[in-house]
């Protein structure tokens, strides 16, 4: 039986001041599922993740009440409350119970600046914690760090006073293992074991920006979907959505070879984003070994329009191979003409290379 | 230490000298410096360092001094400056008051974007002693080299540069030679993180050290002048215990443009002064060296305020310059720009050669206060638009400039195209948008440059792209990068609109980046017997500086090196011996 939490702290991309009502949270639309997992490190938590699994059979969200045993300086306690992820295993937020606040060394309860720095905390994916033994929780919380080293042995910045709850480092620092430890592996794992093409496709078509993410990573992690959803990947780099344009384009840059379909996608794709996907479009096909001459023939009408820049040209023109100065060849013909481009950037850099390849 | 306090003592032995009818007057050793500060960048391209009125729009206290003329009567009067934004004519004014009277000419504006003299006609000393001011105009960046007084009319000073420094030279009462400071060990040349790291691990191993740095603070970019965090992975290296002086020397504070007490000027001050074995020369700029054969035997330094030339002797030298002054001068083998794709294969390399490197960064700042405050339309700065305009209050890593020009010759330039960038969008924001931002008010802005990358140095190993990518294994490797390849472009959408002085970045940068070890045959010349480097000047590829120029990784190159040079020291070897013939020692000290 769930009590209500004093306070839910719960991750939304657009601020951290938004804060779902817990009655919000468990009354989503969708569909709890019970996963039984148990792990020896947090043997007394309830050994369930659950799962809100929507219509469209995709999780909304995960989540686990944890119940485990915190030690200050010391001195050890109980701490009670409910993590949750999102539909992809990204921490989503935390929820504390009413009567079980989060305390600090001295009992103090956590004030809602201590949980909003908690929150924030454990949003950071690389935190200095993750590189921390429990042993080397030392916080230095002095002004004057004049010809001291801080007073943790552990090589990583910045020091921990920046980013932990002040009394709370052991609190801080169990909650960003317990986010990012083995529960969000068996998050993963989860999600990991749906997956086939099928899955893929419903994620794709997801209305959430984490599903589509989520989808593209797991094509570029398993080679066996990449024929079927390559296509459809780059098309995403069209997205209104910069996150899923940037993991398409992330996951196009793991591609050593793209056939003429896939640079065509690419092709396309330029006059529907804005400057800076150009031009990282741009690069991704200049690293391509062959590049079809239909590519190569807009590339070279965008510059005859000056709208690629100098430098990029400079790397352009590598993709012209010798049998694009072929007699008949429109490569070759197009050349000529921007070799008396009134810019001239374009007509001495073009003359260069007719020179060079003579 | 030099610092300006003792500026006031040392100007009895400075450059103004006094011939029966001239006086020379460099106006850095003013006896009271007011608000303009020293400029020192430019010493190798337009002579000396200068004074600049870094007002930030508000006029600086006036500088002043008093200096004796060797006789009663009219004198000429010259000054060297330039109209830094002539467009069509700067905002750098200034006048000059003799006595008690001002000169009536406005320098600094007559749309001369040159160095070069201004004539501030004739001038009646009626008595010897006589107190002289430079008094600001605007607090937007006037500027001014010296102040020359002569009875003779024809006597007009020289503009070449050779000319010039000859007649400099001629009026210093310094004597011809320069000041030998005795013979160390290891001289370093730059005190940014590689070069106080590699100072300290010299040091620590008992090598006596000089470290000579232009500056009046340790750090380079990662000083309160410049204002760059550090970066770089250090919990992956091949040697973990590298890193740990470059731990020491940081504050742990991670951003850009920010208060100045984050960067640990201090810290790094306490760490070098607190080590016996090192001597430490700041505001003292390296500009040539002596040499037998392909081996450097002695450091010529300028100290920046004074003119005083030192004489640095070692039997090894490190290039911690960032623009590799050191090995240049000293005739060792560098590259410039972007190498062409038929030279090193790279994926990302240009087809040609080219002049493109990574831009420079200037940063800055602005507060929000409780009370409105005004700026000036500045039509002379770079003109923002509906179209097109920004709303940042500080600076970031992406404002960056100078894509297309000499990072070195043209370094001036590219610093005063950044004032003009962002003195053109703080008028924007404070008269187009007044509602918004009335409140807010500039607080600081860097007037040194930050640069990227300049001049690199070449190696008995040129790392580039493919060994990277290839994950190519090195028996000397020993640094370790994780930053990944970052390359920085100038933004297209700014480039639309600013072709040619793109002043907004974007990054390629490769954040899903293995570990690299990079080699030692990096960081010694492949043809100055004794000279190694560790900075952003080492011998890599444009590309592949991409990954290794953050400041923990340049740190931890100064590390290694140090260690280097006490083997060097121990067997009496060249740099490229202590990897042909004495490696595993070498691994073995950077493992312990």
């Amino acid at each position: 039986m769930l009590r209500y939490g004093l306070v839910i702290w719960i991750l939304t991309y657009a601020s951290l001041s938004q804060v779902k009502s817990q009655s919000e949270y468990w009354t989503m639309d969708g569909t709890i599922i019970k996963h039984d997992y148990y792990h020896f490190s947090d043997s007394l938590s309830e050994p369930i993740i659950y799962e809100l699994q929507g219509k469209d059979g995709l999780p909304v969200w995960f989540g686990r009440k944890v119940y485990k045993d915190v030690c200050e300086t010391g001195e050890c306690k109980m701490i009670d409350l409910w993590l949750f992820w999102d539909g992809t295993g990204n921490y989503h937020g935390f929820q504390v119970l009413e009567d079980e606040p989060l305390t600090k060394t001295d009992h103090a309860a956590f004030q809602d600046d201590d949980y909003r720095r908690l929150h924030e905390l454990l949003t950071d994916t690389n935190s200095v914690l993750r590189f921390l033994n429990q042993d080397e929780l030392v916080v230095d919380t002095s002004t004057n760090t004049l010809g001291k080293v801080d007073a943790y042995t552990s090589a990583t910045q910045p020091s921990l006073s920046q980013v932990v709850v002040k009394d709370a480092v052991y609190t801080c620092y169990t909650l960003w293992h317990l986010v990012y430890g083995h529960l969000r592996n068996e998050i993963l794992r989860i999600m990991n074991s749906r997956l086939s093409a099928e899955y893929l496709d419903r994620l794709l078509m997801s209305n959430k920006e984490e599903h589509k993410i989520w989808a593209i990573q797991s094509v570029t992690k398993n080679p066996q979907y990449q024929n079927e959803f390559n296509k459809k990947v780059i098309h995403l780099i069209t997205s209104d959505n910069a996150r899923v344009a940037n993991a398409a384009i992330q996951h196009t840059q793991t591609l050593i070879h793209l056939d003429s379909v896939l640079q065509i996608e690419l092709l396309n794709a330029m006059p529907e984003v804005d400057l800076n996907t150009k031009h990282r479009i741009l690069r991704l096909l200049l690293q391509l070994k062959d590049v079809e001459d239909v590519v190569v023939l807009n590339i070279l009408g965008q510059v005859a329009h000056q709208n690629i820049f100098m430098y990029e040209y400079n790397s352009i023109i590598r993709l012209i191979k010798p049998h694009h100065l072929q007699e008949g060849n429109p490569i070759g013909e197009y050349l000529e003409i921007l070799s008396t481009h009134k810019n001239p950037m374009i007509s001495n850099l073009t003359r260069k290379f007719l020179a060079s390849m003579k | 230490m030099w610092n300006h306090g003792i500026i006031t003592l040392l100007s009895l032995l400075s450059y103004n000298l006094f011939a029966n009818d001239k006086v020379w007057l460099e106006v850095e050793q003013f006896d009271n410096l007011g608000g303009w500060v020293v400029d020192a960048q430019f010493i190798d391209q337009m002579g000396s360092s200068y004074l600049l009125a870094h007002g930030l729009g508000e006029p600086v206290q006036s500088a002043v001094t008093t200096i004796k003329f060797p006789s009663k009567g009219k004198y000429h009067l010259w000054v060297r400056t330039k109209d830094w934004a002539p467009f069509p004519t700067g905002p750098g004014k200034f006048h000059i008051s003799i006595g008690d009277k001002i000169v009536p000419k406005s320098f600094g504006i007559d749309g001369n974007d040159e160095w070069h003299w201004e004539y501030g006609g004739e001038i009646d000393i009626d008595g010897r002693k006589t107190e002289i001011s430079l008094i600001d105009g605007s607090g937007f960046e006037g500027r001014v080299d010296v102040l020359y007084f002569t009875k003779n009319k024809n006597d007009i000073p020289p503009s070449s540069f050779d000319e010039l420094s000859t007649l400099r030279q001629s009026m210093s009462k310094h004597p011809n030679s320069p000041v030998d400071v005795g013979k160390f060990d290891l001289v370093v040349v730059g005190g940014g993180l590689a070069g106080v790291c590699a100072s300290i691990q010299a040091a620590r191993l008992g090598l006596s050290v000089a470290l000579v740095q232009n500056r009046p603070v340790l750090g380079g970019n990662n000083s309160s002048e410049i204002r760059v965090p550090l970066q770089g992975d250090m919990d992956h290296n091949l040697f973990p215990k590298i890193g740990n002086i470059v731990r020491e020397l940081s504050t742990g504070y991670k951003g850009e443009a920010g208060d100045e007490k984050h960067y640990g000027d201090d810290l790094k001050l306490e760490k070098v002064k607190n080590e016996k074995n090192i001597s430490l020369y700041l505001s003292t700029h390296v500009f040539d060296v002596e040499k037998d054969g392909n081996t450097i035997s002695a450091a010529i330094g300028r100290n920046v305020i004074t003119g005083i030339v030192y004489r640095f002797e070692a039997n090894y030298f490190v290039d911690c310059t960032g623009d590799g002054t050191l090995g240049y001068v000293a005739g060792a083998n560098y590259k410039m720009g972007r190498e062409s794709f038929e030279e090193t294969k790279e994926p990302k390399a240009p087809m040609f050669i080219d002049s493109l490197t990574l831009g420079s960064t200037i940063h800055w700042f602005a507060d929000e206060k409780d009370t409105i405050s005004d700026f000036p339309v500045c039509d002379w700065a770079i003109q923002f638009s509906d179209d097109y305009y920004l709303k940042n209050t500080r600076g970031a890593w992406n404002w960056e400039t100078g894509f297309y020009w000499n990072m070195i010759d043209e370094a001036e330039k590219i610093r005063d195209h950044k004032f003009r960038v962002i003195y053109g969008h703080w008028s924007y924001l404070k008269n187009k948008m007044f509602n918004e931002y009335a409140k807010w008010k500039l607080e600081w802005m860097a007037y040194n440059l930050g640069k990227r990358e300049s001049r690199r140095l070449v190696g008995d190993v040129f790392l580039t792209e493919l060994d990277i990518i290839n994950k190519v294994e090195y028996e000397d490797a020993c640094v370790t990068t994780k930053w990944g390849i970052d390359l920085h472009y100038p933004n297209p959408q700014n480039s639309q609109y600013y072709p040619g002085e793109e002043f907004i970045a974007i990054a390629d940068h490769d954040r899903d980046f293995e570990p690299y070890h990079f080699p030692y045959r990096c960081l010694y010349s492949n043809n100055i017997e004794n000279l190694f480097m560790a900075g952003r000047n080492i011998s890599v590829s444009h590309i592949a500086l991409g990954t290794v120029r953050v400041m923990n990784t340049t740190g931890m190159m100064g590390e290694v090196v140090g260690v280097a040079a006490y083997l060097s020291a121990k067997y009496n070897c060249t740099p490229r011996e202590v990897y042909q013939n004495h490696l595993d020692e070498f691994l073995s000290m950077l493992e312990n």
